[in-house]
C-alpha cells in the first residue's frame, strides 16, 4: 500500500515538472523556421492589434515560446498541445514598448526528452493603428439557400464579438451589404430580404426602414457607396442570375443581366437615376466615391443580349464628376480597360487620401468571390498606373476596404481552404506596397479550421454601430418609407 | 408473515414500473426500431465547446441540447429504446412522488396515464426526445421544490425561475403553472407573494432578453423549442396532456368517494390500474406501428450502407409502392448496373418522381436528392444538394459524409479535411472520420478508394449549368460529353421509358453500342421489340446489338392474350399481370 502510494506521487511529480519545465541553454538548434497556423510570422503588425495566437504545427511533447527581444518583459507560454495563447494585457504592453520596432518569437519544441530551438521570427509593430472595429456579414458559403445570416462587430483590440443584426430576429429575412460613410458608423445601413424587407439606415442611432425601389425602377438597389457628405448614396440596381457549374472547380456563377447606378438622396428622399447610361448600352454597377465626393467610381460591361457568353462579360473601372451642390454629373471617363486586356474588374475602393485605387481583377463578370483567380491590384489615380499587390494569393483575393488612415487594408480571401472567405489585414506603406498580410486574429487559433461560415464584406470601423434586438424588430415591423422618383 | 405482505405490497408497487419498462423497450426496439433510426440520422450532435455554446445562445438551446445528445445514442436502437424507456418510467416515478406528496397517498392512475401517453407519442417517428426530457426535468424541479425548498430556501425556485427558462424554454411553463397551483392549493402565508415573484422574474427576465440579448422573433422566444413538427404534428395529444401535467397539484387534491373506498381495502385495486393501462396502452400501441415507415427506414439504412444487392431483394419480396423507396431502388439498380433490367419490376410514377426528386428548399428533398447527382457522377451538383440541406436543416451524419466524399472526389483536401474534423467530434462516427482522414492529400488513396475512385473516374467531364426544376435534362449534357456514362444512359432510358417514347429508346441504341454493351438491357429490349413489332419506325443501323428472339416471342404472347381481352381492360390487366407486370408493354398500357 505505501508503495502504491509512493509510486502514485513520483507519477505526479514527473507529471507535474514535465509540465513545468522549460528550455535551458542546451538546446539543440533547428535550422528552420517554425511551421506555424495560422501564418504570423514576418508580419507589420498595427499598435493596437488583439493577439496573435498561433498553434505550432511540429510534431512535439511539449511548446515554450518567448515573445519579445527583452527577456525582462518578454512574454513566455509553455503549451503542452502547441496552442499558443497570447495574455492580452501583456500583448498590449509588448506592442507599446515596440512601437516601430520588432518583436521576436523563439520557438521551442521538446521531442524525446529534449528541447529543440526553432529560427526565431519577427514581426514589426507600425504606429498606425488599425479603426478598432471590423464589421462582416457571416454566413455559409452556400449557393441560394440561407437560414442564419449576421452582420457582426469584432473589436480589432480584443477577441470580443458582437451582433449588430441577426436574421433570427426578424424572421430569417437575409440580410446583405452593409455599408459605413468612411468607416463612421453613424452612417450605417444594410439591406433586408423577405417578408421584413427593405433598406435599413442607422441616422444618430435610429434605425429606420426605407422601400429603395420605385415603379419607375426595373430592379431594388444592391450594392451602396456614401457619399462623404452623408447626404447621398449611391446603389448600383441589378438584376442578378445565378447557375451552377457542373464540373468547374468554382462552382457557381453569378452573373448581371442588366445593372444601372441611382443616387439615393436622403435630404429630399428622392431616387434619381446617374445619367450616364442613358441609351441602357452598359452595365454600370459596383459605385466609389472619391473621398472628396468629387468623383464617383465604377465598374461598366457591355450590356449582355441573348445568347451572351458569360464568361465574354468583363468590366472596365469608369469615373464620372459629381457636383454634389447641383447634384449634377458630367461625362464618365474610363480610368482602367480592363477588357481590354481581357480581365474584368471590380469593387473599386478609393484610399482616404484619394490617392490610389484598389479594384479586384479577374477573368471576367463581376462576382470574383467565387474566382479563384481573383487578385487585388493598386491604380496610382495620380499617374494610372496599376500594379498587382503584394499581398494575393492562389485563391480568391476579393472583397476589400480601407482603414481611416489608409494603412490597413482588409480583404477577403479563400486561401484558407478554397471554400470559405477569411479576413486579412495588411499593411500599406507610404509608396502603396501592401505587407504580407495576416489572419483576423482569434482566441482559439484553430478557429479557422473548423469554422464553416464565411465572412463576407468586412469593413472597418471607428466605433461602435448600437441598437438593440428590440430596436431592430420594431424598426422591421413598421412601414418602410417610401422615397419618390426623381426625373433628372 | 408481515414481513411477506411487506415484500408482497413491494411488489404490487413496483411491478407495474418493470412490466412499463420491459413493455417499452421490447416494443421499441422490436418494432419501431427505425423511430431511432431517422432520429438518429436527423441530427448531429458534436462534443465540442463552441458547439454547445451555440446551442446555448438562447432561451431553451440547452434543453435541445440534451435532446441532440440522447439522439446521438440512437445510433444503438436498443440503447435508444431504454433510455427513451427509462425516461418515461422515470416520469411515472416522479409523477407517483408528487402526488405521495401532495395527497399523502399512493398514486398510479394519474402517474401511468401520462406515462402511458407520452409513450403513445413517443411511438411516432417524429417525435424528439427533447419534449420528454423537458417534462421529466420541469416535474422533478418540481418535485424537488415540493419535497426540498422549505423555510428559508422556499424562495429559491423563484429567483431560479428565469434559469429555467433560459435553460429549458418554454417547457419552464410547465414548472410555472404546477408551482402557482401548487401554492394556490397550499394556501400558504406567502404564497400569492412567490408567485407574483416568480411571474415578475420571468416577465423581466423575458423582456430584457427580448430587447437586449436575443436576436430571435418574440414569437421564437415564447415558444422555443417547443414544435409542432418536433412532436410529430400530435399537438391534439402533446398540449392536453401538458395540461393535465401542469393540473395535476389539483388532481392530486380530489378526493373521490369511490376511490377513497377501494383504497380503504385491502386487495389492491389500485395497484393493478397501471396493469390495465399497460394493457391498453399494447392495445393501442399495435395500431401505431407504422408499415411503410419502417420499410421507407429499413430501404434508406441498406442504403447509407450501400447495400444495393439487399435493397433490391428487399423490395422485391415486399414491393412498396413509396416514391422515395423506388427512388432509392433506382439508385440501387443503376449503382449495379440493372436500372433498366429491372426498372418495370418495381412500381415507377410516371412524373419521374422514383428516378430524380426535384428540387425543393424546404422538404427533406434536399436530404436525398443529391445521391441521384452522386450516382451520375454529378458531383458538384450532388454536394450542393448536401450542402444546401446542411445550409437548411443543419449538419446530419449523412450529409455531412457526402460533403466529405465530393470534397474528397473533387480533391479538395482540406475543405474535406475541416468536415472530417467535425464528424470526428462526435459520439459514433469517430472511426468513419478515422478512414477518412487516411484519404485526406492523398490522390492515390482516393483513386484506389472502392467508392470514391470510382466516382471520381466518373465524374462528368463537361462543364455545363446544371438545370435543377430539370433533372432529366442534365442527362443530355452528360452523355453529349460522355457518351460511355453508361449509368446517364440508364437513367436516360428510363426517362423515355416512363415517357412511353419508343421511338427515343430505339434512337439511343446506338450510343448503348458505343457504351460497349453487349446486350440490350430486358425493359429497353421490351421497348425495342414493340417498336419493331408494331412498325412505330425504322430501326438504327447496329453492328452488334440485337433483339432476342425469346422476348419476340413474349410480345407475341403478351399482344395476343392483350387482344383478346380488348374489350375489358381491367379483365386483360388481369390476364397480363401474371406474367408480364415487370414489362415496359405492360407499363404502357397499364400506366
Amino acid at each position: 500500500m505505501e508503495m502504491r502510494r509512493l509510486a502514485f506521487w513520483v507519477v505526479l511529480l514527473v507529471v507535474f515538472s514535465a509540465c513545468k519545465n522549460k528550455p535551458d541553454g542546451t538546446s539543440a538548434k533547428v535550422n528552420k523556421t517554425p511551421k506555424i497556423s495560422p501564418d504570423y510570422s514576418q508580419l507589420t503588425l498595427p499598435l493596437n492589434i488583439a493577439p496573435l495566437n498561433f498553434k505550432i504545427e511540429e510534431e512535439g511533447d511539449a511548446y515554450f515560446v518567448e515573445i519579445g527581444n527583452n527577456p525582462e518583459t518578454s512574454i513566455r507560454i509553455f503549451s503542452s498541445d502547441g496552442i499558443i495563447k497570447i495574455p492580452e494585457r501583456k500583448w498590449t504592453e509588448l506592442l507599446a514598448k515596440n512601437v516601430n520596432g520588432e518583436i521576436e518569437y523563439a520557438v521551442f519544441v521538446k521531442k524525446e526528452g529534449s528541447w529543440n530551438q526553432f529560427q526565431s521570427f519577427t514581426n514589426q509593430v507600425s504606429e498606425s493603428k488599425v479603426d478598432p472595429y471590423l464589421y462582416y456579414r457571416l454566413l455559409y458559403p452556400g449557393y441560394e439557400s440561407w437560414t442564419e445570416i449576421s452582420i457582426k462587430q469584432r473589436s480589432l483590440e480584443s477577441f470580443k464579438e458582437r451582433t449588430v443584426v441577426e436574421n433570427n430576429a426578424v424572421s430569417q429575412n437575409c440580410v446583405n451589404c452593409h455599408a459605413f460613410n468612411q468607416q463612421n458608423p453613424d452612417n450605417f445601413m444594410f439591406h433586408m430580404r423577405g417578408s421584413m424587407g427593405g433598406t435599413y439606415f442607422v441616422t444618430d442611432g435610429d434605425l429606420e426602414k426605407f422601400n429603395l425601389k420605385t415603379s419607375e425602377m426595373e430592379n431594388g438597389a444592391v450594392y451602396p457607396r456614401w457619399h462623404p457628405s452623408g447626404r447621398y448614396v449611391a446603389f448600383s440596381s441589378n438584376k442578378v442570375v445565378q447557375q451552377f457549374h457542373s464540373m468547374a472547380s468554382k462552382k457557381i456563377e453569378v452573373s448581371d443581366l442588366n445593372s444601372t447606378l441611382i443616387l439615393f438622396d436622403r435630404d429630399k428622399n428622392e431616387i434619381l437615376d446617374i445619367p450616364v447610361n442613358k441609351e441602357r448600352k452598359f452595365m454600370d454597377t459596383y459605385p466609389e466615391w472619391s473621398p472628396d465626393g468629387e468623383f464617383l467610381y465604377f465598374c461598366r460591361a457591355a450590356q449582355i443580349g441573348p445568347g451572351y457568353d458569360y464568361r465574354d462579360t468583363r468590366y472596365d473601372l469608369y469615373r464620372v464628376h459629381f457636383d454634389a451642390e447641383n447634384c449634377e454629373f458630367a461625362e464618365p471617363e474610363l480610368v482602367f480597360d480592363a477588357s481590354g486586356k481581357s480581365k474584368s474588374v471590380s469593387f473599386p475602393r478609393v484610399s482616404p487620401d484619394g490617392k490610389s485605387l484598389v479594384f479586384t481583377y479577374h477573368d471576367y463578370g463581376c462576382f470574383p468571390i467565387w474566382h479563384k483567380e481573383a487578385d487585388l491590384y493598386r491604380v496610382n489615380l495620380e499617374n494610372l498606373q496599376t500594379n498587382k499587390l503584394d499581398l494575393n494569393s492562389n485563391f480568391t483575393d476579393s472583397y476589400h476596404s480601407w482603414s481611416s488612415n489608409g494603412r490597413w487594408m482588409i480583404f477577403s480571401s479563400k486561401r484558407g481552404d478554397g471554400l470559405s472567405a477569411r479576413p486579412y489585414i495588411s499593411y500599406i506603406d507610404d509608396t502603396g506596397k501592401a505587407h504580407k498580410p495576416f489572419v483576423l486574429p482569434q482566441e482559439d487559433p484553430t478557429f479557422y479550421s473548423h469554422f464553416l461560415k464565411t465572412f463576407n464584406i468586412p469593413e472597418f470601423a471607428k466605433m461602435e454601430v448600437s441598437f438593440t434586438p428590440g430596436e431592430l424588430r420594431k424598426a422591421a415591423a413598421k412601414k418602410a418609407v417610401q422615397p419618390e422618383w426623381a426625373s433628372n | 408473515m408481515n414481513n411477506k405482505n411487506q415484500k408482497s405490497k413491494l411488489f404490487f408497487i413496483y411491478f407495474p414500473y418493470l412490466l412499463f419498462f420491459i413493455s417499452g423497450v421490447f416494443y421499441l426496439s422490436w418494432f419501431t426500431s427505425y423511430i431511432f433510426f431517422y432520429q438518429e440520422k436527423a441530427v448531429l450532435f458534436q462534443t465540442t465547446y463552441p458547439f454547445f455554446i451555440e446551442k446555448v445562445s438562447q432561451p431553451g438551446g440547452f434543453l435541445e441540447y440534451l435532446g441532440e445528445f440522447q439522439t446521438a445514442f440512437y445510433y444503438y436502437p436498443l440503447l435508444g429504446a431504454v433510455v427513451v424507456t427509462s425516461e418515461l418510467v422515470a416520469v411515472v416515478f416522479v409523477i407517483a412522488a408528487i402526488g405521495r406528496r401532495i395527497s399523502g397517498n399512493r398514486t398510479f392512475v394519474l402517474p401511468f396515464l401520462v406515462g402511458g401517453v407520452l409513450f403513445f407519442l413517443q411511438t411516432h417517428y417524429q417525435y424528439r426526445s427533447l419534449n420528454t426530457i423537458g417534462v421529466l426535468v420541469q416535474l422533478f424541479f418540481f418535485y424537488s421544490t415540493v419535497k426540498a425548498f422549505k423555510k428559508k430556501t422556499e424562495w429559491v425556485p423563484v429567483f431560479l425561475f428565469p434559469l429555467n427558462y433560459f435553460l429549458f424554454g418554454s417547457f419552464s411553463y410547465l414548472f410555472l403553472v404546477l408551482y402557482i397551483l401548487w401554492q394556490i392549493q397550499k394556501g400558504g402565508k406567502y404564497g400569492y407573494y412567490k408567485i407574483t415573484g416568480m411571474l415578475t422574474a420571468g416577465i423581466l427576465f423575458f423582456y430584457i432578453g427580448e430587447e437586449f440579448l436575443f436576436f430571435q422573433t418574440v414569437g421564437h422566444l415564447v415558444v422555443f423549442p417547443y414544435e409542432t413538427a418536433k412532436t410529430g404534428k400530435q399537438v391534439q395529444v402533446f398540449l392536453p396532456l401538458i395540461f393535465l401535467i401542469s393540473v395535476l397539484p389539483l388532481l392530486f387534491k380530489i378526493k373521490l368517494k369511490i376511490i377513497e373506498k377501494i383504497r380503504s381495502k385491502k386487495f389492491p385495486f389500485l395497484q393493478l390500474v397501471p396493469l390495465v393501462l399497460i394493457l391498453a396502452l399494447t392495445i393501442l400501441s399495435v395500431g401505431r406501428i407504422d408499415k411503410k415507415n419502417s420499410h421507407y427506414f429499413y430501404v434508406e439504412k441498406l442504403f447509407y450502407q450501400q447495400k444495393y444487392d439487399e435493397i433490391i431483394a428487399f423490395n422485391s419480396e415486399f414491393p412498396s409502392n413509396n416514391i422515395l423507396t423506388n427512388y432509392l431502388n433506382n439508385i440501387a439498380l443503376a449503382e449495379t448496373g440493372r436500372l433498366d433490367d429491372m426498372f418495370f419490376s418495381f412500381p415507377q410514377s410516371v412524373d419521374g418522381a422514383t428516378l430524380f426528386l426535384k428540387w425543393d428548399l424546404v422538404t427533406e428533398v434536399l436530404k436525398r436528392g443529391g445521391y441521384y447527382y452522386y450516382t451520375l457522377g454529378m458531383i458538384n451538383e450532388a454536394q450542393r444538394w448536401a450542402y444546401e440541406f446542411m445550409v437548411m436543416h443543419g449538419l446530419t451524419p449523412e450529409g455531412l459524409k457526402m460533403l466529405i466524399k465530393t470534397e474528397l472526389i473533387n480533391g479538395n483536401y482540406k475543405v474535406a479535411q475541416k468536415y472530417t474534423s467535425i464528424l470526428g467530434n462526435t459520439i459514433f462516427y469517430r472511426n468513419q472520420a478515422k478512414e477518412f482522414e487516411i484519404l485526406l492529400f492523398n490522390d492515390e488513396a482516393v483513386n484506389k478508394h472502392v467508392e470514391l475512385g470510382k466516382k471520381r473516374a466518373s465524374k462528368v467531364q463537361q462543364d455545363f449549368f446544371v438545370l435543377s426544376d430539370d433533372p432529366a435534362a442534365n442527362l443530355d449534357f452528360i452523355i453529349e460529353a460522355d457518351s460511355t456514362n453508361y449509368t446517364a444512359l440508364e437513367y436516360k432510358l428510363a426517362w423515355l421509358m416512363l415517357q412511353k417514347d419508343m421511338a427515343q429508346v430505339v434512337k439511343q441504341l446506338p450510343i448503348l453500342e458505343r457504351c460497349g454493351i453487349r446486350k440490350i438491357p430486358k425493359n429497353v429490349e421490351e421497348a425495342v421489340v414493340a417498336y419493331q413489332q408494331l412498325k412505330v419506325g425504322e430501326m438504327p443501323e447496329l453492328e452488334r446489338l440485337t433483339v432476342t428472339r425469346e422476348t419476340v416471342q413474349r410480345f407475341r404472347q403478351y399482344y395476343q392474350v392483350f387482344q383478346q381481352n380488348s374489350s375489358n381492360r381491367e379483365q386483360a390487366k388481369r390476364a397480363l399481370s401474371q406474367n408480364f407486370s415487370d414489362t415496359f408493354w405492360f407499363y404502357v398500357f397499364f400506366s
